[in-house]
């Protein structure tokens, strides 16, 4: 079950905290008690963070990618602060660069905030991989950055056409992220939340895709 | 035609955004009206030289014409890359349905027809999403088809003229040796209703024989021919219910001679053929396999092959090329950016997908290029980023082709 992180909650009008900061720790606490419920009823637990990546698009002029990394780092110690002490081994972190259906050239690249990504303290981390403008940033992975036990959903179909992923190409983006991370470390996913951004039956058929194509990629995989 | 010699050259599918004082022109002329003075003529030739030089300055290395001097009278517009052989051809009268409209038809195991617009087979799976206007699923107007009703004959010797002569200018100005233009092949051009000839056949060479006329001229100039030919791959999606390969296979073949009848005796150096599994912003389910028809696509006698290969649906066909050969001597320009999305590919995707080709096939037989045609089908500024980025990727691929001196 999803829930949003403090960082993307906080960004809203204030005249009650005296700092941002304090807003978004407030943020925090508050949301803790909704991460808990989620968790203490045995589901998994998604935090739904685009502010991590999508917050450089806000920033203008573009600003230096230390500045931004520190920026950010400020967002997820908050968000670690609202999950301290909860079971990591339930909880997955979503990352996005914003679903709306724009050019996105002024997407953060990846490999700029992996780090800030890995900092939070999940088990698994969900991104963009299935759209043109990150679908190469799978050689990210190339340097093996993924900290032991931990697992990723890279998405693999997409909100950003209405044309449907063949299965094929499907199974190509998850064998990529496969022989990279290891089979068993792969979750085959969307890039963001199909409802509301595409057409309801595209939506159900890319989920169709999503699974054929996994299916296709455990063959090569498991055989 | 120019090949990859020392970096991989960079083109584009054909239509290009109409400027805004274009469309405006082609409503005035429309109303027959002047707009703001000038005179149609006149702002198409500005118009073609602005866009020739904006491709050349962005990197386009084999430019077009941006198919300017195929009209529409809207922004957002699928349709003039066939529906311009309509004005330039007589034998036709204005019909009173359009080809969503016209009654569907049914194909058996032995007899393949193309049915409606509208029984479309995706159209028929997807219908709510089709039928959605907010699901970004648009094709611009919808005019009545003409209907044949009388002999054919090509009477657009002066707009092709005027199309030639604009764009010869606009290269010349621009300072660029090789230029393509579009024309539409017989088997696309001819799916509209016909009641003067007997058979389909006899239709569709007329229809051949007609626009040899416009690929002659377009030749003679010294221009690169592109025969636009979306009814190879995106009739399997208009046969209902879905046909055995090798039907569809032997039907297309019948469609892939008659335009080589077109062509005959014509410099197969200097053309080029595009296939496409339309345009629109469907979900498209049910386009054929690449693999399924390459054998058809390389029996037209032409010298290069631009396909879609830059969205979701198409991309893993670059395996293709794995088994098939192409033959010695021919191009391909896959799709490495697409009309598909409004996100602008990121010039290390454009490479990576260029590579995957040029390792296949070579280096020197692959220009980059895109899907299909982005006028009308994207906003314009997001068409303009889309061949930026493409000159961006195919300088990343060429770094890596040719070392760091390309």
């Amino acid at each position: 079950m999803t829930a949003i992180a403090p960082a993307s909650a906080s960004r809203i009008g204030n005249m009650y905290y005296k700092t941002e900061e304090e807003l978004l720790y407030a943020c925090a606490d508050a949301m803790r008690e909704e991460y808990k419920a989620i968790l203490d009823a045995g589901l998994l637990l998604q935090l739904d963070d685009p502010a991590i990546a999508e917050n450089w698009d806000q920033i203008n002029p573009e600003p230096s990618v230390e500045d931004y990394k520190k920026f950010t780092m400020v967002r997820v110690e908050a968000l670690n602060h609202a999950i301290c002490g909860l079971p990591q081994d339930r909880i997955r972190f979503h990352l996005c660069w914003g679903s709306w259906h724009g050019p996105h050239t002024t997407d953060i690249p990846m490999r700029d905030i992996v780090e800030v990504m890995l900092a939070i303290n999940a088990q698994a981390y969900s991104f963009e991989a299935g759209n043109v403008r990150h679908e190469h940033e799978w050689k990210v992975w190339q340097d093996g950055k993924l900290p032991d036990g931990k697992l990723i959903l890279p998405g693999v179909v997409s909100h950003a056409t209405n044309v449907v992923e063949h299965p094929e190409l499907v199974s190509e983006r998850i064998l990529r992220f496969a022989n990279l991370v290891g089979r068993e470390r792969v979750i085959a996913s969307t890039d963001c939340g199909l409802g509301g951004r595409v057409h309801p039956d595209i939506a159900w058929a890319k989920l169709e895709a999503l699974a054929q194509g996994a299916a296709l990629a455990s063959r090569q995989l498991w055989r | 035609m120019r090949a990859s010699s020392d970096h991989i050259l960079t083109s584009h599918a054909g239509s290009l955004p109409r400027p805004d004082a274009l469309i405006e022109a082609n409503r005035a002329r429309e109303a027959a009206a002047v707009a703001g003075g000038r005179s149609y003529d006149d702002v198409l030739r500005q118009s073609v030289a602005d866009i020739v030089r904006r491709q050349r300055q962005l990197g386009i290395d084999v430019p077009g014409d941006g198919e300017l001097g195929k009209a529409t009278t809207q922004r957002i517009n699928y349709g003039p890359w066939w529906r311009y052989s309509f004005l330039r051809m007589s034998g036709l009268s204005p019909g009173g349905l359009t080809l969503y409209e016209l009654p569907p038809r049914r194909s058996g195991p032995d007899e393949v027809v193309l049915t409606s617009f509208a029984d479309r087979r995706d159209r028929t799976r997807f219908a709510a999403a089709y039928a959605d206007p907010a699901s970004g699923i648009t094709t611009g107007p919808r005019p009545p088809s003409p209907v044949c009703t009388g002999p054919l004959a090509y009477t657009g010797q002066q707009a092709i003229a005027a199309d030639i002569a604009n764009f010869k200018t606009a290269l010349a100005a621009a300072g660029v040796a090789e230029g393509f233009m579009t024309a539409v092949a017989p088997g696309s051009a001819y799916r509209i209703p016909n009641t003067y000839y007997k058979s389909d056949e006899e239709f569709l060479y007329a229809w051949a024989e007609a626009l040899r006329e416009e690929y002659r001229a377009i030749l003679d100039a010294g221009l690169v021919l592109q025969l636009d030919d979306p009814a190879v791959a995106d009739n399997w999606d208009m046969v209902n219910p879905e046909p055995s390969v090798e039907a569809y296979k032997k039907f297309t073949m019948v469609r892939v001679e008659a335009l080589n009848h077109a062509l005959r005796g014509l410099p197969q150096d200097r053309i080029r053929f595009h296939l496409c599994w339309g345009s629109w912003h469907g979900p498209h389910t049910t386009d054929i396999p690449m693999r399924d028809i390459v054998g058809v696509m390389l029996a037209v006698n032409a010298g290069a092959y631009s396909f879609e290969a830059g969205n979701v649906r198409h991309e893993h066909e670059w395996k293709v090329w794995q088994d098939v050969k192409l033959p010695d001597g021919k191009l391909i320009l896959p799709g490495v950016v697409s009309h598909a999305t409004n996100v602008v590919e990121h010039p290390e995707l454009v490479a990576d997908r260029i590579l995957r080709f040029a390792n296949l096939v070579g280096r020197e037989r692959v220009i980059a290029s895109t899907d299909c045609g982005l006028g009308g089908r994207i906003h314009p500024d997001i068409a303009w980023a889309k061949l930026d980025t493409l000159a961006q990727g195919a300088a990343l691929a060429s770094r890596q082709l040719w070392g760091r001196k390309a």
